[in-house]
């Protein structure tokens, strides 16, 4: 510009030179060029001096940055891989530099973030601890015992059951509400005055507990709800939701609001109240309407009017169960008890009994005398459908079977008592020689009769021939002074001695004898009374010398005799 | 839709809580409850063409001082500022209100109200006193919570005054 000015007075030097025909045609041509583009020449070769292009580059450059604004996104562009570049070089040359400059930046998100995790750590286990002797834990403890699983995972899944049901995107400052997404059916007070008044809550809470700069109200806990709240610099996000929310699902909030941050940093630093500019939030948002359930990856199912289902056929089924299995016992011990009736029965024996098949199925011996075992059966109160018997004949060697078999086998007559004890059959009473010669033949015979005592039985027909015999002998025939014949007085008691005699004659035989008269005294007197006695139909009579029974040489006594029916044959 | 949030300042027992009440549901009662912290409402108005939804914060009566300091004032982008016509003292607290907030807060669009017109046997101040207070910011409406006198003229003058305080970067 400067040098404008003199231009035109060159140019008017040059012309009045008056040279310019006289000049060859090469030089003139050289000044007129010189003459006319000279500045611009010089201007060139300007730029041609690298020195110089630099100089001046460097003035232009900060204003021409400056020109094309903050907005531009085509410099931004144009400079990012190269300013990517330098940055990622000088922090790999210089990283200690870079990690002193961050870190106060840095550190207090780390601290938080740290301490954060922990108390979302903390928060689960003391619930969970909390619900261990509850109402909640016995519940528990019924599903982990249904479901198999250690009362530990169902707690821990129970306690990370949550839904979020209400975001909130808040502007910080004066709490108005951003943006906001929501599940169908959420609860319904307006999401503008919630956002105003949570926002109002939190400052009465900073405001009133004078709390350091980083430390807010992020959790409002309101029976089953919960309103979990972060804050950035410019904007509050706020979730309300139902249940425990994993701890994860303070990171979720975090790093969306952080995205928000980001992206929206200059609609939140200059909003004076258009909410449209956050529209394109609501993806980011809708991403927060979270859910964790207790059954991975089955959708919107209501679990809890099936669980409740389940619970109750559950016990249903357990109290039938334990009905059956009561009952059952019971009916175990009713049949075991009549398998203990039927062995404890004389003569009966069970081999094997099937008690948990109806019907029961028995089997066994039974020994012929024994009580019928249907008897058992029906006074123990099964019918006889109930019972699948079946019995094999035998000798029972019960005491009483041995006795009764006795009884029976041996016919034993009216007076005769038997009784058997110990291996020892006892007979006692009376009897006729013929029944006591069969028992003595057939006792033995009995099975389980190893001994008979037969003393105490007395034989009928001996007793009745000892009675005769008796009778007999109180008979004495006397003859007076010195006679020796047969007169009435004599013949008188000879016959009655023969009829008593002949009486005897029944009994003998029963006892498979003969029986004979014996008379005794002197001589003569003996013969003639035996001869009176044998001419009588009346046992033989024989003859015995010697003095008679009472003494006096003038009578004959009378003796009945039993002959050995082997020693008469 | 574009959001404001505006606080109701002033003495105790003027009326904020009854103002908002009437301007949102149309409603009056004359118990008196002393509002303690904030509460929040909200209603929809036409101001300059367009609609502005009105996040309206009534807050506790109290001191200019105190109201002042208050955390609740953050991000206000207007005031109703009452004061009730049947106690004069009320309005030189209107004013202090209205000049300590600006101070603490930042010069935003700000109405007077004074309120309980209809109680006109009790009325105490003079026509010069609200000209006093209509001078102070420019606006200053006589209200009646209870007959709803010019309430709603007082709310749409701040939402209209408020649209058009908006800096113009807000529109890029
Ligand atoms: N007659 C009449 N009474 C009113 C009017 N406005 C409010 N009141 C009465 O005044 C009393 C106080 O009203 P509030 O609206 O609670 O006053 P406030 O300003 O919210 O009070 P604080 O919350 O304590 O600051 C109540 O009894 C109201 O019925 C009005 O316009 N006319
Ligand atoms: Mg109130």
């Amino acid at each position: 510009m400067s040098e404008r000015p003199l231009e035109p007075e060159r140019h008017g030097g040059g012309i009045r030179n008056g040279q310019p025909a006289a000049s060859p045609p090469a030089e003139d041509f050289e000044a007129l060029r010189e003459l006319l583009l000279g500045p611009e020449q010089e201007a060139l070769r300007k730029l041609a001096d690298p020195a110089t292009r630099l100089q001046e580059i460097s003035d232009a450059l900060p204003e021409a940055l400056a020109k094309r604004g903050p907005h531009d996104r085509l410099l931004a562009r144009a400079l990012r891989p190269t300013v990517e570049e330098t940055v990622s070089q000088s922090i790999r040359r210089q990283p200690q530099y870079f990690a002193d400059l961050l870190a106060p930046v840095i550190a207090p998100t780390i601290r938080r973030a740290i301490a954060q995790a922990f108390e979302s750590t903390l928060q689960a286990i003391r619930e969970m601890t909390s619900r261990t002797f509850s109402m909640q834990g016995l519940k528990w403890r019924l599903e982990a015992w249904r479901s198999g699983i250690s009362v530990g995972e169902i707690a821990l899944r129970q306690t990370l059951k949550y839904r979020a049901e209400q975001v909130f995107l808040i502007h910080r400052e004066s709490g108005v509400l951003l943006q906001y997404v929501s599940i169908p059916g959420a609860p319904g007070a307006d999401s503008d005055m919630v956002s105003g008044m949570l926002t109002a809550i939190g400052q009465f809470v900073t405001d009133s507990f004078k709390t350091d700069a980083g430390e807010s109200l992020d959790a409002i806990k309101v029976g089953e709800f919960r309103v979990w709240m972060e804050r950035g610099p410019k904007a509050i996000l706020a979730a309300t939701i139902r249940g425990t929310p994993a701890a994860d699902y303070r990171t979720v909030l975090q790093d969306t609001l952080d995205g928000i941050h980001a992206l929206h940093h200059a609609a939140l630093n200059r909003f004076q109240g258009d909410t449209s500019a956050f529209d394109v939030c609501r993806p980011e948002l809708e991403a927060c309407l979270r859910s964790e359930s207790s059954v991975p990856s089955r959708k919107k199912l209501n679990l809890r009017p099936l669980r409740w289902g389940f619970a109750l056929i559950a016990l249903g089924y357990l109290g039938w169960i334990a009905y059956a299995v009561w009952s059952q016992h019971l009916e175990r011990g009713r049949r075991a008890d009549l398998v203990k009736a039927l062995d404890t029965e004389p003569g009966i024996m069970t081999t094997s009994a099937q008690l948990d098949v109806t019907p029961i199925k028995i089997r066994g011996l039974r020994d012929p005398l024994a009580r019928d075992p249907g008897l058992i059966t029906r006074a123990a109160g099964f019918p006889e459908s109930a019972i699948d018997a079946r019995w094999e004949s035998f000798y029972s060697l019960d005491p009483a079977l041995i006795e009764r078999r006795a009884k029976q086998e041996l016919a034993a007559p009216e007076g005769v008592k038997l009784q058997f004890d110990s291996g020892t059959l006892r007979v006692e009473g009376t009897a006729p020689h013929a029944w006591i010669e069969l028992f003595r033949r057939n006792a033995r015979a009995v099975p389980g009769i190893a001994k008979v005592d037969d003393a105490k039985l007395i034989d009928t027909d001996l007793l009745r021939w000892h009675e005769l015999a008796s009778r007999v002998e109180a008979i004495l025939i006397r003859f007076d002074g010195n006679g020796e014949a047969i007169g009435p007085a004599q013949r008188e008691e000879v016959e009655k001695a023969a009829a008593i005699a002949r009486e005897a004659v029944d009994p003998a035989t029963k006892l498979g004898r003969q029986t004979q008269i014996e008379a005794t005294g002197e001589m003569f007197r003996a013969s003639v009374v035996a001869t009176a006695l044998n001419a009588l139909d009346a046992p033989p009579a024989i003859v015995r010398a010697g003095p008679p029974k009472s003494g006096a040489t003038n009578t004959v006594s009378l003796r009945l005799q039993l002959l050995d029916s082997a020693r008469e044959r | 839709m574009t959001k404001k949030k505006i606080c109701l300042l002033g003495a105790p027992g003027v009326g904020k809580t009854s103002l908002v009440a009437r301007f949102v549901k149309s409603i009056f009662s004359e118990k008196y409850q002393a509002s303690v912290g904030a509460k929040v409402d909200k209603k929809t108005v036409h101001a300059n063409g367009g609609q502005v939804e009105l996040v309206i914060w009534d807050m506790a009566g109290d001191s200019a001082d105190r109201i002042s300091h208050s955390p609740y004032l953050r991000g206000s982008s207007g005031h109703l500022v009452v004061a009730d016509g049947t106690q004069p003292e009320t309005l030189e607290e209107a004013i202090r209100v209205a000049h300590e907030v600006a101070v603490n807060h930042g010069d935003v669009p700000l109405v007077f109200l004074v309120n309980k017109s209809d109680l006109t046997n009790l009325w105490r101040v003079t026509p010069a006193a609200i000209a006093r207070l209509a001078g102070e910011k420019g606006h200053a409406f006589v209200t009646s919570a209870k007959s709803g006198e010019c309430v709603e003229q007082a709310f749409v003058k701040l939402a209209e005054m408020m649209a058009a305080a908006e800096t113009p970067a807000a529109n890029a």
